[in-house]
């Protein structure tokens, strides 16, 4: 499922490979940035590539010598060296899967703005990440933009030298985007599709719900349902049931997770205990309708401990059930 | 004072972070990393933007040219001290506020390079000429494939081939 380049091939091989592809004068930013991928994709490399480093100064030490040794050898004709042609790129499968669900989500929108490619060794890379239950997961992406992943969520990474591509399986996540004009940065949820260039924000996805927050920048959200909007910084859209809402909002709430606490303002209590599910490993349930509207901040803790917070601050009253708890509002008055 | 914008001020400065967690990666290290950087800047501020076609790339081509350079003079001085040691005799046990290399560093140093001259008289002779006018006159894929009659791609498949049995002595 993952799919680094050279990764197939031993250590010292695929390091002798970047080295090629890089001392090339048309090698690209997207190249380097596919050799930190392989850097980082195991301590072999980071050694295999440091040894050739280490190798490389010691032969310039020794060039005089390399130099004398070329000299001695007889000038016949080039001898016919033939080795193996391994094609440079990693096999397309992956790639065709997933241009094919993405012409998917395209499908019933004007857009065309995913095409099968023409270039049959299109080098797309492909990784999937999951946060543990427990706490949330950072992602730093090889162009330098951060994906930081709350409890249980997973994304699939595409990138490619001409576009980033993030699906958001399930959960939420914080993208802050590294700029480049040249490769927009585009996060899939379902029917939606985020597409950005350079900046901060917030998506959250609930099965069919999704919440995308703009903390900095700008990003274009397109729909199955709806036209495409586009989201500023302090806007927020919600998706649900085939309808795209967008209102004001506080990105730092959106966003506060990420410092360890939740913000709500005027929230139904239905939204709060979702979230709030999100950090519990037993289920949290709500009894008695969703009248109440709870306005506060929770710190992220045990989930004891959370909803003794939530008891603390808001009408509600916490009882342990057979399972986990259950959150009965306040009938509203 | 600031210098003067260009494309290549305005590629680094966005890049900054990125560069330096690819330097970190590559060199193992961050305060090397961070050195790199800063050294990056400092070359880049000379040069005159319009002479760079692809920024972001001449950004991480540089960066790798001052990870080399810096690995070049730290084991220069090693090596140096081992040649001169050959010929002048160890002398005095080493001075320990002086900081030189010490003796196990020197042995080392001559082991590696008799290593990299062990593997080099290996090469079939046309690896070892394409890898002699590529890596140690510094000519392009381009000026070696012209010079030996041979086409690029061959020249690329003589260096991947060189430079794999170098990688696999190991660090």
């Amino acid at each position: 499922m993952t799919e680094v380049p050279f990764s197939d091939l031993a250590p010292a091989e695929a390091a002798a490979r970047w080295r090629v592809r890089l001392d090339d004068p048309d090698a690209t930013e997207a190249d380097w940035l596919a050799y930190e991928t392989w850097l980082t994709a195991a301590p072999e490399h980071q050694q295999a590539s440091a040894a050739l480093d280490s190798a490389l100064i010691d032969a310039e030490l020794a060039a005089d010598q390399i130099r004398s040794l070329d000299a001695r050898v007889p000038d016949a004709s080039p001898e016919a060296e033939r080795g193996t042609v391994v094609p440079l790129r990693p096999k397309r499968p992956r790639a065709a899967a997933w241009w094919g669900a993405a012409a998917a989500i395209a499908a019933g929108t004007a857009f065309l703005m995913l095409r099968p490619p023409l270039d049959p060794t299109l080098r797309v890379t492909t990784r999937t990440y999951e946060a543990p239950a427990t706490r949330d997961e950072t992602i730093r992406l090889a162009d330098g933009s951060q994906i930081r992943l709350n409890r249980r969520a997973a994304v699939e990474v595409a990138q490619s030298p001409a576009r980033r591509a993030v699906t958001l399986l399930r959960g939420e996540a914080a993208f802050t985007v590294a700029h480049d004009a040249a490769r927009p940065f585009e996060v899939l949820a379902g029917d939606a599709r985020v597409v950005d260039v350079g900046t901060e924000f917030n998506v959250a996805r609930d099965g069919h719900k999704l919440v995308v927050t703009v903390r900095s920048g700008v990003v274009d959200l397109h729909t199955r349902a709806a036209a495409p909007k586009t989201l500023r910084a302090g806007m927020q859209a919600r998706v649900e049931r085939g309808t795209v809402r967008v209102a004001a909002a506080d990105p730092d709430a959106a966003l506060a997770w990420t410092e360890g606490h939740l913000v709500f303002r005027d929230a139904p209590m239905s939204e709060v205990v979702s979230d709030l599910n999100r950090y519990s490993d037993r289920p949290i349930r709500l009894e008695g309708g969703d009248a109440s509207r709870f306005s506060g901040v929770l710190m992220i803790d045990e989930t004891d401990r959370m909803l003794d917070q939530l008891q603390q601050v808001s009408s509600v009253r916490v009882a342990k059930s057979r399972d986990g708890f259950v959150v009965k509002a306040a009938p509203a008055r | 004072m600031s210098p003067p914008s260009s494309p290549l001020i305005d590629a680094y400065l966005a890049r900054r972070p990125a560069l330096v967690r690819f330097f970190a990666a590559r060199t193992r290290s961050d305060a090397e990393a961070e050195d790199i950087v800063q050294e990056l800047f400092v070359r880049i501020a000379k040069v005159p933007a319009e002479t760079v076609e692809n920024p972001a790339a001449y950004l991480y081509r540089l960066g790798s040219n001052i990870h080399l350079d810096r690995l070049r003079s730290a084991r220069r001085s090693v090596a140096r001290d081992a040649a001169y040691q050959e010929t002048m005799g160890d002398g005095d046990a080493a001075d320990p506020i002086s900081a030189e290399p010490s003796p196990e560093a020197r042995w080392t140093a001559r082991r590696r390079l008799a290593e990299v001259m062990a593997v080099v008289e290996t090469f079939p002779p046309q690896r070892l000429r394409v890898f002699t006018r590529h890596k140690l006159d510094g000519r392009s894929y381009a000026e070696v494939a012209a010079e030996l009659g041979i086409s690029k791609s061959a020249v690329e498949k003589h260096m991947m081939a060189a430079l794999r049995q170098l990688a696999e002595l190991g660090s």
